[in-house]
């Protein structure tokens, strides 16, 4: 099963759901996502509500996806991650670039530590 | 009032020549000494207008000197500034050719002048030389004097530097950059030849000061910082020059200020892997700090090696922060190996920071992603050894170090060999209490691994000899040098106090305690090496009546360390210390090689004097109540002599060993025709493992059980009385070795019942090897393997099994193992 995006506008940026598994492919291509986008997004939002699997070579993906937003001056959050893959973004050293929110909400309005 | 030695000789001098850079003291000096001369002085201090010849011959003239009287002095300061001009030297030749002998004349500049006058005088003797090295005994005066600031910026410009060649001075400022000023180096750096001579000059206009001293080198430095491009060039080249020099850490200072990215990161790896490789840990993360992030970005595996060997260091904070970044970079390269190897290291370090929620979140994570073969599952399965081994789950641990290890030999990696062979013994082994094991792994590990990790492990394998208690050995392999962090050192230290204390030597023992507590001053504190100190402290209080407070910090601070062989450790002095204060009893190993140890000390072999003699106290042993008859005795020892020979040589005998027990503190009583050691005199071993044995037997409780099979286990370190070969020693031995079978299957139910597959997999597997012929165990054995998944190895067992039965009984299997193994083949 592939993975698949949605991506749709929001204020400052861009909201890329997530579905499927996130393994290396589906990392890389979350990077694309974010750089297809002409310029880096001042925002970008991960809705991981419907990701399945992920595992570190996928962690690895959305890691260099937000540090190029933070890199560019932008923030990054995400929300619908599970409990274990909240502490697994903690372990890996996500969180410091990326606001892990309850939901939508919270991550629109929320800002990258 | 004392004066300098200078002074006096200046005093002395008719004719003195006082040389030296600005600075230096030359002017204080010749005040000093012309106000004790007790004479007249007239002070001629010359400027750039002297030299024109007609001004100076009319100042000199204006000096009135032949009015003089006797041992009057004449002082002519800065004459360096006429030596552009030949003809004002020549006034000055006239001027001291003129002087009458009755006046003193002092000539001082910043370097020599070539005059011909003071020439004559010198081949004469007539002259007193004072020079940089008279004078500079403190450094550079100004420089102490002026330090670092705007007046030092104002003074070297305007006394140092103002008198440079432009072109001498923009030679100085470009080489700035090296701390050694070189012909071959200057050449190397401006590209170009003749630097040879450029130095040379400059040594004549700065002597002293061109070697180069620090502080002209900084004010250069930052000249040239003022240049920009022209700074960016050399300071490249300057790293190139180090580097081809072998100077790997001047070349990254370099280049680092270089900003060369092509630079940077191999020269910030070579100089990062020197320091790991010589345990400058501080200096590898210094680098790293200093390094910009894109050179971080392109050298992930250094920084995952500096990120471990922090975390071994017992830094978890300082150690996640570059593991973490080491995920930064192999994600830039989409290195998956690389991420899942930090991802691993960071899982550890986490739970080294007590995060246990994310660090069991992590560890799940890293069981899901275990690859399924090579060099990167060996990894992976270190990294869960070590946390299940810290985790209390030894047994388990124990399985994948031993896989890890075989993977990384598959794949030649000695290095990876060495740490799960290394982890096996201090860790797994330990924490089961098979020390002899430990030591055996330990020792394999150290012939895969060099430098500061061997060194480890020499002092693991150290550690757990003397947890065994295995004194000599101990104090044979601790000889051995090697690399020594002040972790190691402190450790050394500690391990020569304890040894000390073995032989005696309470007065050592302080010494030594208090040694390792200065290099642990010095050393990255981590709750492991705080409770080996205590643990240390302790044994030597121990030895002085009473430690039990201390005893017991140590072990709370152990406990929380999570490193096996600390815990063994600090529990081993918690025990003595809390056990009551009477007599220690002699101790008696039966399993493995015979040992007896009395008083702390290893009883040697020679106290028997008779081999017969040493049988005899075996065959007491091994008797219920350490007590045999007579007749008994005869019977075993002596059933072919006549009964007054035989009598008479179990009299001798006895006698023998009599006088060998009262060495040691113990008595052998005679009553009514037998003889038997006092209860409570002796600790034997094979007394123990049955206690243990039985109360396995009799526990409900599955923990308690267990307790009680690991503890006997610990007890069996080999064979029962190996060495021994006198009649019935070998029906004991094979008794010894039922009891052992029992254990373990008693071992193994317990984990069953407590859900633990693996553990109870690894007690059938042992009882498996020491009873092969057991089918109904090894049956168990082979479904408890297909349940988990093993297949193979339930293959493997089965067929050995099939082996076994056919050679030793010429039987097969039963059904039921045939139905086993059908269904394993299907």
């Amino acid at each position: 099963m592939q993975t698949e995006f949605a991506v749709r506008k929001v204020v400052d940026g861009i909201l890329v759901e997530i579905r499927g598994p996130l393994g290396k492919e589906g990392g890389e291509a979350l990077l694309r996502v974010v750089q297809d986008q002409g310029a880096v997004p001042r925002h970008l939002v991960l809705n991981m509500t419907g990701v399945g699997v992920i595992n570190t070579a996928g962690i690895g993906g959305v890691l260099w996806a937000v540090r190029l937003v933070a890199k560019a001056g932008g923030r990054a959050s995400a929300y619908g991650l599970s409990d274990h893959f909240r502490k697994i973004f903690h372990v890996m050293g996500l969180t410091q670039y990326l606001f892990v929110a309850a939901d939508e909400e919270a991550a629109l309005g929320g800002t990258a530590r | 009032m004392k004066m300098e030695p200078a002074a006096v000789r200046l005093l002395g001098a008719r004719v003195a020549s006082v040389t030296a850079p600005a600075g230096f003291g030359k002017t204080t000096l010749m005040r000093e000494a012309a106000a004790v001369s007790g004479g007249p002085v007239v002070w001629h201090r010359t400027g750039v207008c002297d030299r024109d010849p007609e001004v100076l011959a009319g100042a000199l003239a204006e000096m009135n000197w032949t009015r003089l009287p006797d041992g009057g002095v004449l002082v002519l300061d800065d004459v360096h500034l006429l030596a552009d001009s030949q003809q004002a030297c020549r006034v000055l030749n006239g001027f001291i050719d003129a002087v009458p002998q009755g006046l003193c004349i002092w000539v001082a500049g910043r370097f020599a002048l070539r005059l011909a006058s003071l020439a004559r005088l010198q081949l004469s003797g007539e002259v007193v030389e004072i020079g940089p090295a008279d004078l500079g005994h403190l450094g550079w005066p100004a420089a102490e004097r002026l330090g670092r600031g705007l007046a030092w910026d104002a003074y070297v410009e305007s006394e140092v530097c103002a008198h440079l060649p432009d072109d001498l001075r923009a030679f100085a400022t470009d080489i700035s950059l090296l701390e050694q000023w070189s012909p071959e180096a200057c050449d190397w750096l401006l590209e170009r030849t003749g630097s040879g001579e450029d130095l040379a000059h400059l040594e004549r206009l700065l002597p002293g000061l061109a070697a180069p001293h620090p502080l002209l080198r900084e004010w250069l430095l930052a000249c040239l910082r003022q240049q920009g491009a022209r700074h960016g060039l050399l300071v490249r080249r300057a790293a190139l020059w180090e580097s081809g020099r072998g100077n790997g850490e001047g070349a990254l200072a370099h280049a680092l200020v270089s900003g060369d990215m092509g630079l940077i990161a191999p020269l910030l790896r070579g100089a990062c892997e020197r320091a790991l490789r010589q345990g400058r840990l501080q200096d590898a993360e210094r680098w790293l700090e200093q390094a910009p992030a894109p050179a971080l970005e392109a050298v992930p595996d250094l920084l995952l090696r500096v990120g471990e060997a922090l975390r071994r260091a017992g830094r978890p904070r300082r150690s996640v922060r570059w593991l973490q970044s080491a995920t930064v970079g192999f994600a830039a390269v989409g290195e998956e190996g690389g991420l899942l190897r930090s991802f691993c290291r960071l899982t550890l370090a986490h739970g080294d920071l007590g995060e246990w929620e994310e660090a069991e979140a992590a560890v799940r994570q890293v069981e899901a992603e275990l690859p399924v073969a090579g060099r990167e599952r060996a990894e992976v399965l270190l990294t869960l050894a070590e946390y299940g081994a810290a985790r209390g789950a030894a047994a388990e641990a124990e399985r994948r170090f031993r896989e890890a290890a075989a993977l990384f030999e598959e794949h030649g990696d000695a290095e990876g060999v060495g740490a799960a062979l290394a982890g096996l013994g201090a860790s797994a082994c330990v924490a089961q209490g098979r020390l002899d094991d430990a030591v055996q792994e330990l020792r394999r590990a150290q012939a895969h691994l060099a430098g500061a990790p061997a060194y480890d492990a020499l002092l693991a394998e150290v550690q757990v000899l003397l947890l065994a208690e295995r004194w000599g050995e101990a104090e044979r392999a601790v000889a051995a040098g090697g690399p020594a962090s002040p972790a190691q050192r402190a450790q050394i230290c500690w391990v020569r106090a304890r040894l000390a204390l073995q032989q005696g030597d309470a007065e050592g023992a302080e010494r030594l305690c208090q040694e390792g507590e200065a290099w642990l001053e010095e050393a990255d504190r981590t709750p492991a090496l705080d409770a080996a100190a205590l643990t240390a402290r302790g044994w030597v209080e121990a030895s002085r009546g009473g430690a039990v407070a201390l005893a017991r910090q140590a072990h709370h601070l152990a406990e929380r360390a999570a490193v096996p062989l600390v815990r063994e450790g600090a529990r081993g002095l918690l025990q003595a210390c809390e056990a009551p204060l009477v007599r220690a009893p002699v101790r008696v190993q039966c399993f493995g090689p015979f040992r007896v140890v009395a008083a702390g000390r290893e009883i040697s072999p020679s106290v028997w004097g008779r081999p017969q003699v040493r049988s005899l106290f075996q065959y007491l042993l091994l008797q219920p109540a350490l007590t045999a008859a007579r007749e008994a005795m005869l019977a075993v020892f002596w059933p072919d002599e006549s009964p007054n020979l035989s009598r008479a040589r179990l009299r001798v005998t006895l006698n023998r060993l009599r006088r060998a027990l009262q060495e040691m503190g113990v008595s052998l009583e005679t009553a009514a025709g037998a003889v038997r050691i006092p209860p409570g005199a002796l600790e034997v071993d094979l007394e123990q493992f049955r206690q243990h044995l039985s109360a396995a037997r009799a526990a409900a409780d599955p923990e308690e059980r267990i307790l009680h099979c690991r503890t006997g286990r610990a007890l069996y370190r080999g064979d029962l009385l190996a060495d021994a070969f006198w009649p019935g020693a070998e029906e004991h031995r094979y008794r010894a070795q039922r009891d052992l079978a029992d254990l373990l299957h008693l071992w193994h139910e317990g984990e069953l019942r407590l859900g633990r597959v693996d553990e109870a997999i690894a007690a059938l597997e042992e009882l498996a090897d020491l009873e092969p012929g057991r089918e109904e165990a090894v049956r168990e054995l082979i479904a408890l393997q297909l349940r988990v998944g093993r297949r193979g190895e339930a293959l493997r067992r089965y067929r050995k099994l099939e082996r076994w039965l056919k050679q030793e009984l010429g039987l097969s299997p039963s059904p039921e193992t045939r139905s086993v193994w059908r269904t394993a083949h299907n």
